[in-house]
């Protein structure tokens, strides 16, 4: 008798477990009917990941490419000399200035943008030239050919290169040094010299000595990449989420004037949201060659492209899935092309072509222009930043007030 | 109050609704009653200005305006109200009765005052407790949440009122006085 009622319970224990796995054989079926259902988020979840991949891959392929730094020369040398003796002058015929000239050239690891003879009147705001140059990011690196550079060759004496890099990326400065290095090795092969050579280097929009470096040197890319990631995340779901919009427009209230409330109320948290960052980030020791007022007005700018594209994802998406989806997708292309990863100037022209499109690529030389070299907030990358946001904007209504709204 | 001749609505080539006609004079209660599918809410899209006019044809006028025109739109919106099946449709959540109150009030520029003081009495004859008026909605039950929705389609006081299954489910024992 209690055999039997074991082989019972058995029985139904096994007959349990068969329904339970039935059960979850069912909803594991479902799961997938909707998965498949949701075309969008299944592209997303399958496709964008082998397609960052690829992007990756495309960035990479001539990151290993040389791209030759671009230096402008700026040279005091004269082959003019007083004669101490008697006060006559002297010239030679010999120009080490011209074949220096000719080893920068020939140098692959250089690109010479201009070259100042500032010992002449035609050239005499040379250096100020060179660094308005180097400021505005034409150039890399000045080089410094100095007055008595011939003089100290035909004499023997140890030849003098004075360099000023631009220092705002610390990154890349031996990079700098390496390849004017290349073109003295260059010069003194070519020339068949003998002295050694000093390389003096004046580092131009370096962080000063009393700051942080790595702090300062990390908030130049930290700061825009945070605000335009949490003013976009701020807004992805204002408007996908709010279901009372479609009975809100069965009152006077217009399609326009809820998404302008939305973007006034946003753009004002905004405001604060930099306004504690600068704030925080400043008592931290933030150092700022340029005005904080530019700096406020760059990362407002920043975070309102952010902003712009938040709304449009919500905008533009069905539900809020598919709006979170959207932000990734976007934001992580975004960030890959922003030159954070690899230097836009190494990817194939077809990739900057797109990166330099995206806001994000536009930045972090604003705010790297204002923190490290003292530059002014209005130029190509502020107006560029202000234009996405402005197609932004108007896609962002045009589609709002294509969008069905029914109760 | 409200006139319908004739009318067609047409999606694509699928026809929802066939040569409807009806009028609805001021004080009376009309109500539509039919299977699912055949077209309730469809009619009372039209009315209330939520379907094209390329998609709809015949004669429509609500509180004298054609909806067919999109300059009617806002005014006949302002003489309407409306409470839909679904509360979560119409109210926000987060925020307490009053505050949704204010919120639809001020679309049809009332001023915030005159809304509270609107909304009590509502609150009142709808029989919303009123330790509840300022806390956020998602913490009502059912049926009081079905009565702010209802409050908020009188708040403007409309000439015409259309209720989409305002009876189902969540009006628990107010049901019968609705």
């Amino acid at each position: 008798m209690v055999r039997t009622n074991k082989s019972v319970e058995t029985g139904s224990s096994l007959k349990n477990v068969k329904l339970s796995l039935m059960r979850l054989i069912w909803q594991i079926k479902k799961e997938f009917r909707l998965l498949k259902v949701d075309k969008v988020n299944l592209l997303i979840a399958l496709g964008l990941p082998p397609a960052i991949i690829m992007l990756f891959a495309f960035m990479s392929t001539s990151a290993s490419t040389i791209i030759p730094v671009r230096v402008s020369i700026v040279s005091y040398d004269s082959n003019t000399y007083v004669n101490q003796d008697n006060y006559s002058t002297t010239t030679t015929l010999d120009n080490y200035t011209d074949m220096y000239l000719d080893a920068v050239e020939e140098s692959k690891l250089l690109e010479l943008v201009e070259f100042y003879n500032a010992s002449s009147e035609e050239d005499e705001y040379a250096m100020e030239t060179a660094r308005i140059e180097l400021r505005d990011g034409n150039i890399e690196c000045i080089i410094v050919i100095p007055v008595e550079f011939t003089e100290l060759l035909l004499t023997g004496y140890p030849g003098i290169i004075e360099i000023i890099p631009d220092s705002s990326n610390i990154a890349y400065i031996q990079d700098k040094l390496n390849a004017i290095q290349d073109s003295i090795k260059i010069f003194v092969e070519d020339n068949n010299l003998d002295p050694e050579y000093v390389l003096v280097e004046h580092e131009e929009h370096s962080i000063p000595s009393n700051y942080n470096l790595s702090y300062n040197f990390s908030m130049v890319s930290l700061l825009p990449f945070m605000i335009f990631g949490i003013s976009s995340v701020l807004t992805i779901l204002v408007v996908v989420q709010e279901k009372p919009i479609s009975r809100l427009l069965l009152t006077p209230a217009r399609k326009s004037e809820i998404l302008l409330s939305k973007f006034i109320v946003y753009a004002l948290v905004l405001a604060l949201q930099v306004l504690f960052i600068l704030s925080v980030a400043i008592a931290n020791g933030l150092y700022i060659a340029g005005s904080v007022v530019d700096l406020f007005l760059a990362l407002y700018m920043v975070g309102f492209a952010g902003l712009c594209l938040g709304m449009f994802i919500s905008t533009v998406s069905k539900t809020k899935t598919e709006a979170n989806q959207l932000f990734f997708a976007f934001f992580i292309v975004i960030i890959l092309l922003s030159g954070m990863f690899v230097p836009i100037e190494s990817m194939p022209d077809y990739l900057q072509i797109i990166a330099y499109m995206l806001p994000l690529s536009h930045g972090q030389p604003i705010v790297k222009g204002i923190l490290s070299k003292g530059k002014g907030i209005l130029g190509f990358d502020f107006f560029w930043l202000f234009g996405i946001s402005a197609v932004l904007v108007v896609i962002s209504f045009l589609i709002i007030n294509k969008k069905r709204y029914e109760v | 109050m409200v006139k319908v001749e004739n009318l067609d609505v047409k999606f694509g080539d699928k026809k929802i609704i066939h040569d409807v006609s009806f009028n609805v004079n001021e004080g009376e209660i009309i109500g539509f009653f039919g299977i699912s599918g055949a077209g309730k809410t469809t009619i009372i899209r039209v009315l209330t200005c939520q379907i094209n006019k390329k998609n709809w044809t015949g004669q429509v006028e609500v509180a004298n305006l054609s909806p067919a025109h999109k300059k009617n739109h806002s005014k006949i919106l302002s003489k309407i109200g409306y409470v839909p099946q679904l509360e979560e449709l119409n109210l926000y959540y987060d925020l307490s009765p009053i505050v949704n109150i204010e919120t639809f009030a001020s679309t049809y520029g009332m001023n915030k005052k005159r809304a509270k003081k609107i909304a009590e009495e509502l609150f009142v004859i709808l029989d919303i407790p009123k330790d509840t008026w300022n806390k956020p909605l998602k913490r009502m039950s059912g049926g009081e949440k079905k009565r702010v929705s209802m409050a908020i389609g009188l708040i403007h006081q409309p000439k015409v009122l259309f209720l989409d299954e305002p009876t189902t489910s969540k009006l628990d024992i107010h049901a019968s006085r609705v």
